[in-house]
């Protein structure tokens, strides 16, 4: 955790620092409780810390030590603050003890001393210039954002740079997609991330993680920053267990942020306000699958709230996958088919695609197709279809079609999915 | 009296000795019989007095040598009656020019001679020994006369085979005609010309069995894999006679030779239910009995449901499929059982069985299916070669689908690509392509220049492993073999390649 070493472009005042710290230190707290409260009662975030620091910070640092205010807190009965020695429950992170410790600090060594506690987590605050400014739009905007990552402070500061100024796109959708749902979760993933976007999504099982692994599958050749996950947790816990590896990855190589302090647990109520926070951070959000009750339909509803474009996946008519999207769809929502649609519907020009990803995955260069692949690209191009059909439509033997559809998969222009059809993996 | 002794599927002689002694009536049997040797002895008692013979009121004693071998079953009731009546005089035999007959049989009774398990391999024993001449159970002579160069003696009873013994009645039972018995009517058995549509599949099966390659199928219930798995021995190449020896040995040890038919003549299918045990599918139990892998030797074994099995017990056959035989090990022995199989497995690819169906929903919540894909054994599925995808029909291309192919036509496919792999492998040991080694491939897979950059690309852009593309050049060998062409070309490497393991089923 270190403080930003360069001076913030607003006026910092002490008191706004005081005041900050005091908020953090909250947080760590876990007094989310409490600081909702203050938020409404001041009506909005930037009128709470501009209108009085000073109050502001001594009624949190008087909050904070009443053991009785604490306990009326639904989030603070998940870590009890700990006497000052610092003793803690044998459960408790290492790094997490030392950040309760440093809270009992004066407001004013707290940013120092948080300086020397582990590298790779990041605390950026509302006055900070590489503070979102998407994230402004909101009503309820966090005051600080934990950030995770493997990289140094330089590059990280470059990926705040990209995410303020280039183009986000959200992609979220279901839990437990069908095979077609995890087909378009990849496909818009990459082409998005091939086009120089920001994948922005929660690391959630299903279509977010499967669309944020395509971008980070593209963003390993290149530079650019191509995916943002925005968590329901502290930037440390690892949920859900299964991305542990992709979570890893878009720390190296994206963006892992949280407003939420370290040992935040995953709560239902988190993931409502992660999902405000990442449609404020984009210009667009895709609904790719979602039953009719899905959470994403929330996420599209802050989207609306903040006139970010909504887009939506068609599918099959009468899939419980697709009530989700179809409903947006009804209401006036765009319709996804592909990531050009994407990229028609936000007013941002994208950069040209980066060259090394470009040619990893066109048709080898030179490489004419045959008769017969041109044939077969053809048949795919009306619907997939198993190699049985294809080599009936075609007229030619089982073995032949089963050997030249191969071929097509080595050069990457046909995919195989579970159920046996083989499909275009794009449609140009 | 001379006798074997069954263990595993070989024979150990035996020889039954009886004395008779003026002491206090008594009757011991020693030798380390088992509990079934042990009542032998009111078997005997019986059927001897029962056969008007009469049963000495001093002390016997039977002794089965050798004393340090372990004597199972009641195969040596008859034996030890007939030596019991040698000792005592009732009977004799007969100084007969080359040798000493022996017997092996259980005794009823009432004295008759009841059938027992095991009997082809005691004869082959016997005959290599040079024994001339086997008394055995009338209904087990049919499979004893398999074995040519030992006189094989149907008995009904006891006093038959005490006749027998000193030489009278020479009514042998003839040579079986082994190869009327092997020629049984190949049309029989289920066609895959009832089988419509699911072209794709059959060619791909049609693959498998001519290189005796594993496979895997996966797909929604009533898709058709149990229907396709049934024809699969159909298309087999037909058995030769050390081949069906080889079953009928198996068969005759485990008790499940039919009655009338003596040879088993048509390759063999199992399909054991997934809750069986390990010892149930690969052999075991207290006396070495052969598991469902050693009953489909040289066949398929169908293992439906795949991802129900216990990981345990699948995992039990990796050493039937790396070495093509099972050893059960026991306190003082160890039995080898033969089981070079092809593996046949059938899952769907989910818990409702219907991920991926072109017309119904997948119902099961993501983690339901991650559970169910890490259930299955992954050394296992490495040593699957061909992965199939069985779609339901759509209507219209159940309308559509062209005649296909008789098993019969089919076969005769398999068969000529058989000969080509035999002769390629000749001295190597393997005698299907699935399996050769890594060395083999080197030294005798020729592939075309095109064919080896293609696989190079594939190895590349597909992230193959290793591993992987060693299946691939095998099947491509097969798919190589089955077009008669000498060498293998990038239409084999790629169509082989549409059969590889996709990652998508672990997702």
């Amino acid at each position: 955790m270190s403080a930003r070493r360069k001076t913030p472009a607003a006026p910092q005042s002490n008191d706004h620092r005081r005041a900050m710290c005091a908020w953090i230190g909250a947080l760590a707290a876990h007094r989310a409780g409490l600081l909702g409260r203050l938020v409404r009662a001041h009506d909005s975030v930037p009128r709470l810390l501009e209108r009085n620091p000073r109050d502001l910070a001594a009624s949190l640092a008087r909050a904070t030590a009443t053991p009785e205010s604490a306990a009326a807190d639904p989030a603070a009965g998940e870590h009890t603050v700990p006497a000052a020695t610092g003793s803690a429950a044998a459960d408790q992170h290492p790094s997490r003890d030392a950040f309760h410790a440093i809270l009992h600090l004066p407001p004013e060594e707290l940013f120092a001393a948080l300086q020397k506690h582990g590298r790779g987590h990041t605390i950026i605050t509302w006055h900070d210039e590489l503070y979102p400014p998407r994230l402004r739009h909101l009503p309820d905007p966090p005051l600080c954002l934990f950030a995770r990552h493997e990289c140094d402070e330089g590059e990280l500061e470059r990926r705040m740079r990209a995410l303020a100024m280039g183009p986000a796109v959200a992609v979220v959708g279901t839990r437990s997609p069908s095979v077609y749902g995890e087909e378009m979760a990849a496909l818009l993933g990459r082409d998005l991330a091939v086009a120089g976007l920001a994948v922005v999504s929660g690391l959630a099982m299903g279509i977010d993680a499967i669309a944020q692994a395509a971008a980070v599958e593209v963003g390993r050749a290149s530079d650019t920053l191509t995916t943002v996950a925005v968590l329901g947790c502290g930037p440390d816990v690892v949920y859900p267990r299964v991305n542990a590896s992709l979570r890893r990855e878009i720390s190296r190589r994206g963006l892992l942020l949280s407003e939420f302090p370290w040992g935040s647990p995953a709560r239902p109520w988190r993931f409502p306000a992660r999902n405000r926070l990442m449609a404020a951070l984009s210009q667009a959000v895709v609904i790719v699958e979602g039953g009719r009750r899905s959470g994403t339909r929330l996420t599209a509803d802050f989207a609306l709230d903040l006139g970010r474009e909504v887009l939506a996946v068609p599918g099959e008519a009468g899939r419980r996958l697709t009530a989700a999207p179809h409903a947006l769809l009804r209401q006036g929502a765009s319709l996804c088919e592909s990531a050009a649609d994407i990229l028609d519907a936000i007013p941002v020009r994208p950069e040209a695609p980066h060259p090394a990803t470009d040619a990893a995955h066109a048709a080898d260069g030179g490489h004419t197709l045959g008769d017969e692949k041109c044939r077969l690209l053809g048949a795919l191009g009306d619907a997939p279809m198993p190699v049985d059909r294809l080599a009936e439509r075609l007229g030619l033997s089982v073995s032949s079609a089963a050997a030249a559809v191969s071929e097509l998969e080595i050069d990457g222009l046909v995919r195989l999915l579970p159920g046996g059809t083989y499909r275009l993996t794009s449609r140009d | 009296m001379a006798s074997e002794a069954l263990s595993g599927l070989h024979g150990h002689p035996v020889e039954v000795e009886a004395d008779v002694v003026t002491a206090a009536p008594g009757f011991t049997i020693v030798g380390l019989p088992d509990t079934a040797v042990q009542e032998s002895r009111e078997r005997v008692r019986a059927a001897i007095v029962n056969s008007s013979f009469e049963f000495p009121s001093r002390r016997v004693t039977v002794n089965l040598a050798p004393a340090d071998l372990r004597k199972e079953g009641p195969s040596f009731d008859l034996p030890i009656a007939l030596a019991l009546l040698m000792a005592t005089g009732q009977a004799a035999q007969s100084p007969a020019e080359d040798g000493r007959l022996a017997a092996v049989g259980e005794l009823g009774l009432d004295g008759g001679v009841r059938p027992v398990t095991g009997v082809l391999s005691l004869a082959e024993s016997l005959r290599r020994r040079g024994v001339p001449g086997l008394l055995v159970p009338a209904a087990n002579a049919a499979e004893a006369s398999l074995v040519r160069g030992i006189n094989v003696m149907p008995v009904h009873t006891l006093a038959e085979a005490a006749v027998r013994l000193s030489g009278e009645g020479t009514v042998c039972a003839p040579p079986a005609d082994v190869a009327s018995l092997l020629a049984t009517d190949p049309e029989r058995g289920p066609d895959f010309a009832d089988v419509v549509g699911h072209e794709g599949v059959k060619r791909a099966l049609e693959v498998a069995v001519a290189g005796g390659h594993n496979v895997l199928m996966c797909g929604p219930p009533g898709a058709g894999k149990t229907m396709l798995a049934r024809r699969l021995p159909g298309i087999m190449p037909p058995l030769t006679l050390d081949e069906a020896l080889e079953i009928t040995r198996v068969y005759s040890v485990a008790g499940l030779l039919p009655a009338k038919v003596p040879l088993v003549s048509r390759r063999p299918l199992r399909c054991p239910h997934h809750t069986i045990s390990s010892p149930g599918l690969v052999g075991g139990g207290a006396t070495p009995r052969p598991g469902e892998v050693s009953l489909a030797h040289l066949g398929v074994l169908f293992l439906d449901e795949f991802a129900e099995f216990r990981l345990a017990t699948l995992e039990a056959l990796r050493q039937p499929l790396e070495d093509g035989e099972v050893t059960v090990s026991r306190r003082l022995t160890s039995v080898t059982f033969p089981a070079r199989i092809m593996l046949v497995a059938a899952m769907n690819p989910c818990p409702c069985g219907y991920r991926g169906d072109r017309h119904r929903e997948c119902t099961c919540p993501a983690h339901r299916i991650r559970q169910y894909a890490a259930r299955l054994s992954g050394p296992l599925l490495d040593r699957i070669d061909l992965h199939l995808e069985v779609a339901h029909l759509t209507p219209t291309e159940r309308r559509q689908a062209s005649p296909a192919d008789t098993t019969a036509a089919i076969r005769r496919r398999v068969a000529v690509s058989r000969e080509r792999q035999l002769r390629r492998l000749a001295g190597t040991g393997a005698f299907a392509n699935a399996h050769m080694d890594a060395r083999h491939l080197r030294r005798l897979c020729v592939m075309e220049p095109t064919a080896r950059t293609l696989l190079d690309r594939a190895y590349d852009r597909l992230r193959l492993s290793a591993r992987a593309c060693d299946r691939v050049i095998k099947v491509a060998q097969t798919i190589a073999d089955l077009e008669e062409c000498d060498a293998i070309g990038p239409a084999h490497v790629a169509e082989s390649l549409s059969y590889r393991a996709r990652l998508a089923h672990r997702r």
